[in-house]
């Protein structure tokens, strides 16, 4: 971690680590230190912050945490545990379907090919991504393309209701994060060494062992990278399931939203984001500590 | 396929009319080789020869366009390389780095139905042959060059294969550990009586190690024989250059008698050659060369006593040390190279001065007639 690399390099460093510490601290630290202070704050009737005049009193009318306390009710809670297997499924369906993708551009197609389909993985990313799941959405509407085609192929007789539901969602968190998967995962097959496969089949692995005992254990920095990346946005998304979700389906993203944008009660959306950050970092946390106790590259 | 069973008690591997293309270009051109059971065999050439194409052929890495290949007596032409009673040690090694040395060793034991609870004993019984105990626990990124190189064999030999191939495995060490090593290996491979397959480049590596050399060229082998024999009596032009007999003499055929061929030099001057058994008529050219090591220069003219002799100038003298190399001119501005072990008197060793004359003389036998059709 970045600790380790300012000590080994000492003093002479610090003019040229410095600009990055304070762009970390003014557009990451900065913001979360002033949401955490909100988190503890209570709403005003205009949706202003309301004054605290003595603080000892507030802290012994329990005021303090009532946002925290707020955030475990039921209903809640429901939501956390919708956004967290939501993009827990979005993760594993993105690596599923990245790592064949990355493994065909990595290694299986010639090279004069790699850039060309590298360059397809990321086209999208040409197009806001706000109309792209504007694009789902005629896709999957009741009388959108899909639904089209299979009743003027006479497969089915209705329309299927494939929008505004938790299947719509997946659909749209997968499409939006597959890239973020196909990229590291590609980064670190393109690295593998291919005369270890090779080494592999020669002490008698068929491919299917080769596959996990050689190729995944190599291409863990890349999975990793890749969960994260894909994990951590997922978990916190409000585009796709405002859009492709309907009300029914709201997630953990949505719900902070509507905190600072509908419902205007920053500290309970602040209280709730915190709480998002704090998960996150610490599953990061737990990673690294694993890692390292294996004696592996950490890879954050 | 009737006389196959006999031929395989023999052979290890059979190879007929092997061929490779990649696109245009021919890696290997239809190659036929026996590899005999326990012997110690190399394929040698420059890059780009087709010796490697054909190792990984062996091995299963590339499938060949034509022709068979057979290990042990039975046809591998299509098998994959888990299939195959063979094991490589790839020219890098290819060590598995997530895998501790032991794990490396034992990655291959449980394809090859060795029981969890013999593995351990078989790991460390190669860990020890290769001198290499007390590593099992350390990463191959903790290890020098030699003792990957270590590792590399121990993980191939752990699964006792009937034949183990080799692609430059010294390739990366240093001088001085590649003279270790190479006797290393041929003691290794004359105690376990495995027939091993090794590529190089290094002519003298070759030579070193080898019952038998397949010199290759441009995807054909062009001589197949002992090491001794390629050295000293090399069939064609290319082989003789490429094991450092860099001394062609053209000269006429005048006539063949008792074994012995009598031929004009360019240069001038009748010199006996030993007969090839190739039959000639009087005038056509003959070529032959002389090792660098065979030829001697003298201050006088050793004609008149029956020994070949040409009159050349010194154009230069290389101090090695253990050696001095002359290299010589003669009338008709035909280069010469001799090579010269430095056991005379210090005040001998340079007898000669460049631009001096001299004579450039052999001992009969030790000259080599290279075939017409064979000359590129």
């Amino acid at each position: 971690m970045s600790r380790g690399g300012a000590d080994r390099t000492g003093r002479a460093a610090l003019p040229l680590v410095l600009p990055a510490w304070i762009a970390l601290g003014i557009f990451f630290l900065l913001p979360l230190a002033i949401l955490f202070v909100i988190s503890f704050g209570q709403r005003a009737t205009y949706g202003d912050l309301k004054p605290i005049s003595d603080l000892w009193t507030y802290i012994a009318s329990g005021k303090l945490l009532a946002q925290y306390a707020r955030s475990l009710h039921g209903i809640y809670l429901q939501i956390f545990w919708r956004s967290l297997w939501m993009a827990v499924v979005t993760t594993v369906l993105c690596l599923v379907m990245s790592y064949p993708i990355a493994y065909y551009i990595a290694v299986t197609a010639p090279a004069r090919k790699r850039n060309l389909l590298l360059g397809l993985v990321v086209i999208p990313f040409w197009t806001s991504f706000l109309i792209r799941t504007y694009a789902w959405m005629f896709l999957l509407r009741t009388e959108g393309l899909i639904n089209r085609v299979l009743m003027g192929l006479n497969i089915t007789s209705q329309p299927m209701e494939l929008l505004y539901n938790n299947f719509a969602v997946l659909i749209g968190l997968v499409y939006g994060e597959l890239p973020f998967m196909i990229l590291p995962l590609y980064a670190s097959l393109e690295k593998l060494d291919l005369s270890l496969l090779e080494a592999s089949a020669d002490l008698g692995a068929p491919r299917s062992s080769t596959f996990w005992r050689v190729t995944v254990p190599l291409t863990m920095p890349g999975i990793v990278a890749g969960i994260i990346l894909v994990f951590v946005p997922s978990l916190g998304q409000f585009i796709v399931s405002d859009l492709l979700g309907g009300a029914r389906t709201i997630l953990a993203g949505n719900l902070i939203q509507n905190q600072f944008a509908v419902a205007r009660n920053k500290p309970f959306g602040a209280a709730i984001a915190f709480e998002l950050t704090a998960a996150v970092l610490l599953l990061l946390y737990a990673y690294t500590r694993y890692t390292r106790r294996r004696g592996e590259d950490v890879l954050l | 396929m009737t006389d196959y069973r006999p031929m395989s008690e023999t052979h290890s591997v059979e190879i007929r009319g092997l061929t490779k293309r990649f696109g245009e270009t021919v890696a290997v051109d239809s190659v036929s080789i026996d590899i005999r059971r326990g012997e110690f065999f190399s394929l040698l050439g420059p890059s780009g020869c087709g010796k490697t194409t054909l190792l990984r052929m062996i091995g299963g890495f590339e499938l060949p366009d034509e022709g068979t290949l057979s290990i042990q007596g039975r046809d591998m032409t299509r098998e994959p390389p888990y299939h195959r009673p063979v094991n490589m040690v790839f020219q890098h090694y290819a060590l598995f780095p997530h895998l501790t040395v032991g794990e490396n060793v034992a990655f291959g034991l449980r394809y090859k139905d060795v029981p969890l609870e013999r593995q351990g004993g078989r790991v460390a019984e190669v860990l020890d042959l290769l001198q290499l105990s007390g590593f099992e626990k350390r990463k191959p990124n903790q290890l020098s060059g030699g003792q990957r190189q270590r590792v590399a064999l121990a993980r191939a030999l752990a699964l006792k294969p009937e034949v183990l191939l080799l692609d430059e495995p010294l390739g990366a060490l240093d001088q001085k550990l590649r003279k270790e090593v190479q006797v290393q290996l041929k003691q290794l491979q004359r105690t376990l009586g495995i027939t091993f397959v090794f590529v190089t480049h290094d002519q003298e590596e070759a030579l070193t190690m080898s019952d038998r050399i397949a010199v290759m060229n441009r995807g054909r082998v062009e001589q197949m024989d002992t090491a001794a024999r390629i050295f000293e009596r090399p069939a064609t032009e290319f082989v003789a250059n490429f094991m450092g007999a860099a001394n062609f003499f053209r000269a006429t055929f005048v006539e063949e008698a008792a074994g012995q061929l009598r031929v004009t030099l360019a240069a001038g001057g009748e010199v006996r050659v030993p007969s090839d058994g190739v039959r000639r008529r009087a005038g056509e050219e003959v070529r032959f060369v002389v090792r660098p090591e065979k030829l001697d220069l003298r201050a006088k003219d050793l004609a008149e006593h029956g020994i070949p002799t040409v009159p050349v100038t010194i154009e230069e003298r290389v101090y090695q040390g253990l050696s001095t190399l002359w290299i010589v001119r003669d009338d008709v501005g035909e280069r010469f190279v001799v090579y010269e072990q430095n056991v005379k008197p210090f005040q001998e060793l340079a007898r000669f001065g460049v631009g001096s004359p001299a004579f450039l003389c052999w001992n009969p036998d030790y000259a080599v007639v290279i075939p017409e059709e064979l000359l590129s």
